[in-house]
């Protein structure tokens, strides 16, 4: 018995009128609807003449006769709930006989098989774990208190809503349905339902061909995975503080590119299987998530296409990555002597010659008119250059002295691994080559540091104060002080007073250096981050989800909404849609990358002003989480076990 | 019963009246005078307790309650003698600064030789430091490392600010010295010294300054640490030993030692300035000597501080006993 006072919805999907057509007009005045019912929300799933619903399948055990199709507005059948007259030559819409009040909704059925499907929740394309964990793991828990204290609304127990799972699971069904039941009405009866929808014969001849391809590839695939795993750990494996990976860029790009190679069996197998995924049975999802530790946020259906669309994404940005390198590689080896050539030339201008006339200009010669210490001035830019003169004997024998097997090198990266690769190396070669400028930026941030704290610590001694650690406070200084002659304490705060003269005095000459370094390291900074910007829009840019969308916007789900179509006393008529994912959605994640997995933008000013280091701050874990890649990456060979024998 | 008399808190003049009360006005009217109801006839005299039930309403004056306000009895008498004395602390002090400062100019401009300056004033450091307190040895100790500091610290302060320009320096040790004076603490009588022992650590630190500041446009280092040596003796030292002699009760060291100082401002004034300037500041110490406390004196008769019963009581503590 449906309840008063919820209104009853009605599900009617499009191509209902396609399948009445079918009827012969005799027919058409008296046919059942078959469809499934939740309280007071009906589906409608075909129209039928007779069915004896003990002999239905498994699949399709949920549905029940629920109301009566009628051409003429014959009296209601009072033994089910609705009543529908439907003529679809000349009608356009079903009008409801009864029950008295209801909604419409039309639907277009989404094609399971092309991924489509409605969904409340937008498709979750990467996950930014980040951003997750951060809301959760905040001091207090500003959602549980507001749940805990929200007024009670009273929703009926019996309330079916379109958001719960089972409806919208039987709508996303409806097409997959619906062949089940023609396969089992074929069988039943022997004839088809509907001629021109049901071919059966077609399985039969792909399903050896599949079978012995898969057999032969599943043990290759087995073993370069776990190939592909041996040497992810090398890579990642830490002695001391150190690994590879840390060590260079290079390896680290490797790094990444080897799990996303590593995983993409699985996600392959999971769109094709989505059994491997969630256990339908259990209703919770399967052992393979848990044990892979996958960055997953939101459920079932989403997760399936998720991985469909990340895996083709990520194999189209690869082959792009391949090719540009091929094509830049063959730019490089044209003019190669000319590049090096070049690089040479501008280190050793830009890196030393510049820099020598720099530190001495700084040190003694009044920079911008501003008067420093000479002596100061003059002994810390000797150390300088001193240092400067050695690192150019090294990087000398270092640099450049084989240029074919540079070539090699190059070649080598490029053509296999694509033009991201070349960028990382790019990056190396520049963390390497200016790693005196860094030497010299931390030297003097960290005098400019000391220096800082120093003269706070006796500005307060100035002042007659002085820092009680225990307290965290600042006291007086004659509350300290135990004597009473008067004498003693004169010469505690005259070597104060003195010490702290002579290092105001000679602060701009520290502060000079400090900020001269200081920009020169931001130069570099800078230009790291430009390459990684190239580098993260070679790696992760949303290709193939915009052509998605710009091809079938049915298979980014990102919602859905519902446009009133019309309103007849008793009746309202509604249309469901999908809301594709918008741009917006798309790209920020995106976006958000650039800012996230690289960081040293975070008041810049403030650590310049009080002497803190300024470098790039990396989150490395993010690009994993981007990608949806699993934290545990070895067990992904174990993924063929749970893989059913078909 | 009238509660205001035993409020907390001082009471400005304007709200002795009864009809500022901030009681309700209608009520207020009725009560403005001693009720004399006739049938109750003559009423008990008025007693100032809390726990007796009086016939009078709450808000009721009485006659007696003005009789015991007090006027200016806190406040401190002064006499002009002392004033005087006390003023001339400031004269001292201001004229400590002042020879520092031309001493700096003799060795400066007119090439003197700080070398005997320097030793004149330490060997009477020396021995006023014997002279003064028992535990010498400790002063001693402190003083001797003064001297070590200064000689270590002596070749970096001559090369500190070599290539500011002089006009600069002169104007940070113009600030240094105003801010000095402004800054040191002029204790007056010693029972205030109890409270606070006489420590002016911002404008002894001030004073360094100055000399370091001043000191690095000397061209050697034995000039450099001299000079600084000097400023520290007078400009630091000498107060505190003159404020010892004070809470000591040695007045006729004292005056000597103020009358000496200003004296030898006068001399140096004259020989390496105008004259003019000697003037400006005899009629200056003159004035801040004569004059103001007469100034002084004479505004404390606008001072009209009121005490009563009504006032927070300050309890008496026995100390030992």
């Amino acid at each position: 018995m449906v309840s008063t006072d919820s209104p009853v919805q009605i599900y009617f999907s499009n191509d209902v009128r396609k399948y009445l057509n079918h009827f012969k007009d005799s027919e058409k005045d008296e046919l059942l609807l078959l469809g499934y019912k939740f309280n007071h929300i009906y589906i409608v799933f075909l129209p039928v003449k007779q069915i004896d619903l003990e002999k239905l399948p498994q699949e399709l055990r949920d549905l029940q006769i629920i109301g009566t199709f009628s051409n003429t507005n014959k009296q209601a059948n009072h033994a089910y709930d609705l009543n529908i007259k439907f003529d679809p030559r000349t009608d356009k819409i079903p009008k409801i006989i009864s029950p008295s009040s209801s909604y419409v909704v039309f639907f277009d059925p989404p094609n399971f098989k092309n991924l489509e499907y409605f969904s409340i929740t937008p498709i979750l394309l990467e996950s930014m774990k980040s951003d997750e964990e951060a809301t959760t793991s905040g001091k207090i828990d500003y959602i549980a208190l507001l749940e805990k204290w929200e007024p009670e609304l009273h929703i009926d127990d019996n309330q079916f809503f379109i958001s719960d799972d089972q409806i919208l699971d039987k709508i996303n069904h409806l097409y997959r349905n619906r062949l089940v039941f023609q396969k089992w009405w074929l069988a039943e009866s022997g004839t088809h339902f509907l001629p021109s929808l049901f071919n059966s014969e077609q399985l039969n001849v792909i399903r050896p061909i599949k079978s012995a391809f898969t057999s032969l590839l599943i043990p290759i695939t087995q073993f370069i995975q776990k190939l592909l795993i041996t040497i992810i750990k090398i890579i990642n494996f830490k002695f001391g503080k150190f690994s590879l990976v840390t060590l260079s860029k290079i390896f680290r790009q490797l790094d990444l590119r080897l799990q996303q190679f590593n995983y993409f069996p699985i996600q392959f197998l999971c769109y094709y299987n989505k059994n491997l995924l969630y256990n339908e049975q259990n209703g919770k999802s399967s052992s393979v998530i848990d044990r892979l530790k996958l960055p997953i946020f939101n459920s079932n259906l989403n997760i399936n296409n998720s991985n469909y669309i990340n895996l083709y994404n990520s194999i189209w940005l690869i082959f792009n990555d391949v090719l540009i390198g091929q094509a830049v590689y063959g730019l490089i080896e044209e003019n190669f002597d000319d590049i090096v050539e070049l690089i040479r030339r501008s280190i050793q201008r830009y890196l030393f010659q510049d820099m020598m006339e720099l530190i001495t200009w700084v040190s003694s010669k009044h920079p911008a008119g501003f008067k420093l210490n000479n002596e100061l001035g003059k002994f810390m830019g000797d150390l300088y250059l001193w240092t400067l003169w050695f690192w150019k004997l090294v990087e000398e024998n270092f640099q450049l002295s084989e240029p074919t097997r540079i070539k090699l090198f190059i070649k080598i990266i490029c053509c296999f691994g694509g033009v991201s690769f070349l960028v990382s190396f790019l990056i190396d070669v520049m963390n390497v080559a200016t790693y005196h400028i860094y030497t010299f930026y931390y030297c003097s941030t960290k005098i400019y540091k000391r220096q800082l704290e120093v003269i706070k610590s006796l500005f307060q001694l100035f002042r007659g104060k002085k820092y009680n650690v225990l307290r965290n406070r600042i006291d007086n200084l004659s509350t300290t002080q135990v004597n009473s002659s008067g004498f003693d304490f004169i010469d505690q705060l005259l070597l104060g007073t003195l010490i702290f003269m002579i290092l105001i005095l000679l602060l701009p000459t520290v502060f000079a250096f400090y900020l001269m370094f200081f920009l020169m390291h931001l130069v570099s900074i800078m230009t790291v981050n430009l390459l990684e910007n190239i580098q993260i829009l070679i790696n992760f840019t949303p290709l193939f989800v915009i052509l998605l969308k710009l091809k079938n916007s049915k298979r980014l789900q990102g919602g859905i909404k519902f446009e009133f179509l019309k309103y007849i006393p008793n009746t309202t008529y509604i249309k469901m849609k999908n809301k594709a994912l918008t741009n917006g959605e798309i790209f920020t994640n995106f976006f958000k990358l650039f800012k996230r997995t690289k960081n040293f933008r975070n008041s810049i000013i403030y650590n310049f002003l009080s002497g803190e280091l300024i470098v790039i701050k990396y989150d490395y874990l993010l690009k994993f989480h981007y990608l949806m890649l699993p934290d545990v990456y070895s067990e992904t060979i174990n993924v063929w076990k749970y893989l059913p024998r078909n | 019963m009238n509660i205001e008399t035993t409020s907390i808190g001082s009471i400005t003049p304007k709200s002795l009246s009864p009809q500022s009360s901030p009681k309700s006005p209608i009520r207020h009217r009725k009560y403005l005078s001693i009720p004399s109801s006739p049938r109750l006839g003559k009423l008990p005299p008025w007693k100032k307790l809390l726990y007796l039930k009086q016939p009078y309403p709450d808000n009721y004056t009485d006659k007696s309650f003005l009789s015991q306000l007090k006027r200016n009895t806190t406040v401190a008498k002064y006499s002009y003698v002392k004033l005087v004395e006390d003023f001339s602390l400031i004269i001292f002090y201001i004229s400590c600064i002042l020879l520092v400062i031309l001493i700096f100019i003799g060795i400066y401009v007119h090439n003197w030789d700080p070398t005997w300056f320097t030793i004149t004033t330490s060997v009477i450091t020396f021995f006023s430091f014997m002279f003064l307190s028992n535990s010498y040895m400790i002063n001693m100790k402190s003083f001797i490392l003064i001297i070590l500091m200064l000689f270590m610290v002596s070749p970096i302060l001559e090369s500190l600010t070599k290539s500011t320009s002089s006009d600069s320096i002169w104007a940070i040790s113009f600030t240094l010295c105003i801010a000095n004076a402004v800054f040191h603490e002029y204790s007056m009588s010693s029972a205030q010294r109890k409270i606070k022992p006489h420590r002016p650590i911002i404008s002894t630190n001030i004073s360094l300054s100055n000399a370091i500041v001043l000191a690095s446009r000397l061209s050697s280092t034995n000039e450099v640490f001299q000079f600084v040596l000097f400023a520290v003796q007078i400009n630091i030292l000498l107060p505190l030993f003159d404020a010892k002699l004070l809470q000591l009760n040695y007045k006729k060291l004292h005056w000597t030692i103020v009358i000496t100082s200003f004296i030898l401002v006068d001399v140096l004034m004259y020989k390496l300035l105008n004259y003019k300037f000697m003037v400006y500041w005899n009629i200056a110490a003159m004035g801040l000597v004569v004059i103001m406390p007469g100034y002084f004196l004479s505004l404390q008769r606008y001072k009209n501080e009121l005490q009563g019963p009504w006032d927070t009581a300050k309890p008496i503590l026995n100390r030992g006993r």
